[in-house]
């Protein structure tokens, strides 16, 4: 008859290894599950190459990541409750700090809050030498000296990496107030440039 | 006296532990065949930690849980036969398990309790259980109760011929109606003398038994557990341990009437061999089981009368010849 | 050829057309004419003459002060059996919103403007059915037009106990999947008649589209689904892409297909054992799901994920594939491929299984037109409509991959399963063409051209598991969209249950009911935009002033 096929597939499946077993702890079902690598989970954070720009917080889809300040630090922290895995951060990050790594064991008890529930880091905030607000992270402003110096057309590298060094020390309300006093005014390039061409004619 | 009294209970609790027993067999090879796992009897050493280090049996524990879940009573429904039914089929299905026969512990049975006639007893019992469950699903006031009642007395209709010629194609062929004379008459075992008869109580036991493809009357998908559907708690629980030991009562009537008990050998390897042949015909209803869909009630409708009336008339014809030329 | 037929049309009604204008539909073009509002029905009725058109989608936008803006967009073919579209939109004034109704000449435009009706206020004169769609019918006040039209078509709309006559395949069920409710009216076993009615997961997505930038928006419109969210990704991709004018590399453009292609292959055998559950067949639905794992794996592998994939990005797609990956790809597609042809011999040779499903649910060629089936639906009933043939995106033109669409001529529930099946095996070969395209060529995977924001609208077309699926953008130059609709393919599918299951028996409802392939997650998106004019209950400020 007909049907004998699908008697035959019944008892082909006597010894199919379908459901395995998960405790949780160690994993010896292991061997036969694989979990790629490309799997998106949990997000880690390399502390020493972040910093601080806020990329991460600005690209983020569920407002996950959060930011305050407290004395001379800043602390940023990712709750995974809310977070929907979508690798926005991993994209938009221009240091590669921020990955996500495929941990997926995510569940804890409420007392546990604190440390399974959030990912914290934080940075170290610099102060201005006029008013005392802090306005950036050291790691930002030593990251924007390597790119200037980088980039920058070799002629006129030395003035300006100069002026950098002067001016990364203020907050930018008090570059612009006190910027004849401490000497960064781009006008000082134009009475130049006038020099050069009155003593020209 | 009371050494009889205590004799009957322990026999009921270990038939009631034995059914539980069987009832596992039937599911863990329905999952089998299907690629999965099946229930536990014992809990393994990884899961320990979570579950609970207590060795459990899956199926005991099923049908215990339901009586402790809260009984609902639909408000139109007819209360008294509603609680009553499931109660009073029950009770039937205990009272037939003294008269079934075991193979060394029969001798013991036969002191206390002999009658002449008990397959006449064991015959209308089953039938009056599937009749006393429609009565309380009659007065239970919900469509879905209705619908599956009338499938399931269209096909019972036929199932029941189908099983009182197989009985009595027997009974003719053996000269008495008692289950010992039956299991002792046996020089060669009558499912090869009269296979039709055999043929015809498997096929009364596939809607009995709801299993597929005579599955109708109660499949989950159409009619939400058909005649069974306003049933919880603790009535629920009656009834599924009144399926379990049923089907039990089944399958142990049937090597009994038709492979002689087991009772080949004359040591307690007869014990052994009534249960592997239990066993064995468990399974094979569970591959019928698996390899089908279930038939729709028209098409259910027009296969099966005409099964029915061909093996059972073959049956009781072949009893018939047997008399007339072999004494 | 195309452009030939179109200004055929466009030369017929010139007298009555103000004014033309294109938008992109998936590379090609489309007219959108625009015209008075009287003039609506004249128009529809000369386009439908046409013995191979259809109505896509009736949208209507809500313009604030200016008024309304309503768009039908059609689709036709020609005599060679190449589609074009043709769009008539018409603005009118907020006193005067009456408008004569499409769907008193065509079923297809029934649920479109229901939904209208209820959420802005429009009112269609001469629509044959006015209840509520979505909503509860008793909203918001009893003696709303709703309540009345219900009892006139004899459906009683309270919840009390029914009449025995009346079966309640309600909103709890174990025949159903998802929330729906679904009313027969029967005689002994027989069908009488049959009403759906959807809105039980209802969640207010293409409101929340409208406040949230483009990109953000990429992740709210994946969720829409579980068994089919790469298409709307897809498909909302493509709409940006056509809005702002620009194009993935060809990378890219294999990557996508891929994901959708291995999408359909799990969605089918998801299918496949669910219609096996719903005949009783416990046993085959475990061997489905089985073969199932193999597919989500081969998913999880591409993109991270097993059920929100995130392949897709304006402009070309998140991640790239490496050699060793491709070669293991390759190998596990051949055994699901031995699997499934497994699977189609025993499926074909069940006898039971074969007078389950055969002769019941009969939908003929006639009626898929008229009553808007899309999908494998219509490709059971002998219609030849798939949207990656006739207006082909990403690498599906003839350029990049050869295929073949499945057509059968069968119109029962039979034939779609063998419809489905075979669409798995043509699925699978072009997952085979693309991987070894995949070997060869080089490239980005992200095109460098720049989003440059601009007004207009922008129209992606996609074909999901379930049919055609439609998503409409329209933008004023802000960072955020103006509008959004979404129209999902088991919207159509779930208007033309009623017409078949009449006549059929109770055992039957439910493979009926699931051989359309509902998926309620889909159909439930609707929008709650403003206030109907003259009504007390109004929605919330907050949601009137909240834009990020």
């Amino acid at each position: 008859m007909r049907n004998i096929k699908t008697l035959i597939e019944a008892l082909k499946n006597i010894h199919s290894k379908e459901t395995i077993s998960y405790p949780i702890g160690e994993w010896p079902g292991k061997k036969y599950s694989n979990i790629p690598e490309t799997l998106r989970g949990k997000p880690i954070i390399n502390e020493e190459k972040c910093i601080g720009c806020e990329a991460c917080y600005n690209a983020c889809s569920a407002f996950t990541i959060k930011f305050f300040n407290e004395k001379d630090k800043r602390r940023y922290s990712i709750d995974i409750n809310k977070c929907i895995f979508c690798g926005r951060c991993e994209d938009v990050c221009p240091e590669d700090a921020i990955k996500l790594s495929n941990e997926f064991e995510l569940t804890h008890f409420p007392e546990e809050n604190e440390e399974k529930r959030y990912v914290k880091w934080e940075k170290i905030l610099k102060n201005c030498k006029n008013c005392g607000e802090r306005f950036a992270t050291i790691d930002q402003i030593n990251k924007i000296h390597d790119r200037i110096s980088l980039n920058i057309n070799p002629k006129v590298s030395e003035e300006v990496l100069k002026d950098y060094e002067i001016y990364s020390n203020y907050c930018p309300k008090c570059r612009k107030i006190l910027s004849y006093k401490i000497g960064i005014n781009p006008s000082k390039y134009y009475l130049r440039i006038g020099k050069d061409l009155k003593e020209m004619k | 006296m009371i050494i009889e009294i205590i004799y009957f209970i322990s026999l009921i609790i270990f038939n009631i532990f034995l059914s539980f027993i069987f009832l596992f067999l039937f599911r863990k090879i329905n999952a089998k065949f299907q690629g999965r796992k099946g229930l536990l009897l014992i809990v393994p050493k990884d899961l320990r930690k979570t579950i609970g280090s207590t060795k459990i049996m899956q199926q005991f524990y099923d049908i215990l849980k339901l009586f402790y879940k809260q009984t609902i009573i639909p408000k139109n429904s007819h209360k008294k036969i509603f609680i009553i039914s499931p109660i009073i089929s029950f009770i039937l299905s205990i009272i037939i398990i003294p008269f079934l026969y075991f193979p060394i512990i029969n001798d013991a049975q036969q002191k206390f309790l002999f009658i002449p006639f008990d397959l006449l007893i064991i015959t209308y019992a089953i039938i009056l259980i599937h009749i006393f469950w429609n009565i309380g699903a009659y007065a239970s006031a919900s469509p879905w109760a209705y619908i599956g009642i009338e499938r399931s007395e269209k096909l019972n209709f036929f199932a029941q011929i189908s099983f009182i010629s197989s009985i009595f194609s027997i009974a003719i062929l053996s000269n008495s109606l008692s289950l010992k004379e039956i299991v002792i008459k046996q020089d060669i075992p009558y499912i090869l003398l009269n296979p039709f008869s055999a043929i015809s109580f498997i096929l009364f036991i596939l809607v009995n038994f709801n299993l597929k493809p005579f599955d109708v009357s109660e499949i989950e998908v159409e009619i939400v557990s058909g005649p069974f559907t306003e049933y919880s708690g603790k009535l629920l629980g009656l009834i599924e341990l009144t399926k379990t030991i049923l089907f039990y009562i089944n399958s142990i009537l049937f090597i009994n009437i038709f492979l002689k008990s087991g009772e080949f050998f004359s040591s307690i390897i007869n014990l052994f061999l009534l249960l592997i042949f239990a066993g064995i015909f468990v399974i094979i209803l569970s591959i019928i089981n698996n390899i089908f869909p279930s038939y729709r009630i028209d098409q259910a409708l027009k296969i099966y009368p005409i099964l029915v009336i061909i093996f059972s008339s073959l049956s009781l014809m072949l009893s018939f010849i047997y008399k007339i030329f072999f004494g | 050829m195309i452009e030939n037929s179109m200004k055929n049309i466009l030369e017929d009604l010139s007298n009555l057309i103000i004014e033309t204008h294109d938008i992109k539909i998936n590379k090609q073009l489309a007219k959108i004419l625009s015209i008075d509002k009287e003039k609506l029905i004249e128009i529809a009725k000369r386009i439908l003459k046409n013995s191979n058109s259809r109505l896509v989608h009736e949208i209507a936008i809500d313009l604030g002060i200016d008024g309304f803006k309503i768009i039908q967009l059609y689709e036709l073919f020609n005599s060679e059996g190449k589609a074009y579209h043709i769009g008539i939109e018409s603005y009118f004034p907020r006193e005067e919103s009456k408008i004569p109704s499409l769907a008193a000449i065509t079923y297809q435009a029934n649920w479109a403007e229901r939904e209208i009706m209820e959420l802005l206020g429009i009112e269609f004169e001469g629509h044959p059915d006015k209840r509520h769609l979505f909503l509860p019918y008793e909203w918001p006040n009893e003696t709303e037009a709703g309540l009345e039209e219900a009892k006139k078509i004899g459906f009683n709309v309270f919840p009390k106990p029914e009449p025995p006559n009346i079966l309640p395949i309600g909103p709890y069920h174990p025949a159903l999947l998802e929330g729906v409710f679904l009313r027969l009216k029967v005689d002994g076993e027989t069908i009488i008649d049959a009403d759906l009615k959807p809105g039980f997961n209802h969640r207010g997505i293409m409101k929340l589209g409208e406040e949230r930038s483009y990109w953000r928006n990429l992740y709210l419109f994946e969720r829409v689904c579980g068994i089919c969210s790469a298409d709307h990704a897809n498909a909302y991709v493509l709409a940006v892409e056509n809005l702002f004018n620009i194009e993935p590399p060809d990378r890219a453009k294999y990557i996508r297909t891929l994901g959708i292609e291995l999408e359909r292959i799990a969605s089918h055998l998801l299918w496949l054992g669910v219609a096996a559950d719903l005949i009783g067949f416990k046993t085959f639905f475990m061997w489905c799901w089985k073969e199932r794992e193999k597919a989500i794996d081969l998913l999880e592998r591409l993109s991270g994920n097993r059920v929100t994939k995130g392949i897709a990005r304006f402009g070309g797609a998140k991640r790239d594939l490496g050699k060793e990956e491709i070669e293991k790809m390759i190998e596990k597609l051949k055994d699901i491929e031995k699997s499934v042809k497994n699977l189609l011999d025993i499926a074909y040779n069940n006898s039971i299984l074969r007078k389950r499903t055969e002769d019941i649910g009969i939908l003929d060629f006639q009626n898929a037109i008229e009553y808007g089936a899309v999908g494998p639906v219509a490709r059971a009933s002998n219609w030849k409509i798939d949207v990656r043939h006739d207006c082909p995106f990403d690498a599906y033109s003839q350029e990049y991959t050869t295929w073949d669409v499945i057509v059968d001529n069968g119109k029962d529930v039979w034939a779609r399963v063998i419809v489905r099946i075979k669409e798995i095996f043509v699925s699978i070969d072009i997952c085979n063409q693309c991987l070894n395209a995949l070997k060869n060529i080089k490239g980005e995977i992200v095109t460098s051209e720049k989003i440059e924001l601009r007004k207009g609208e922008g129209i992606g077309k996609v074909e999901a598991p379930r049919g055609e699926l439609i998503y409409y953008l329209m933008s004023n130059g802000e960072p955020i969209p103006y509008a959004v609709r979404i129209r999902t393919p088991s919207y159509r599918n779930n208007a033309i249950v009623p017409f078949i299951l009449k006549g059929y028996r109770i055992s039957d409802a439910p493979i009926i009911y699931g051989s359309v392939d509902p998926c309620m997650s889909c159909t439930d998106r609707v929008q709650i935009i403003d206030i109907k004019s003259g009504e007390k209950k109004i929605i919330s400020l907050n949601d009137l002033i909240k834009r990020r």
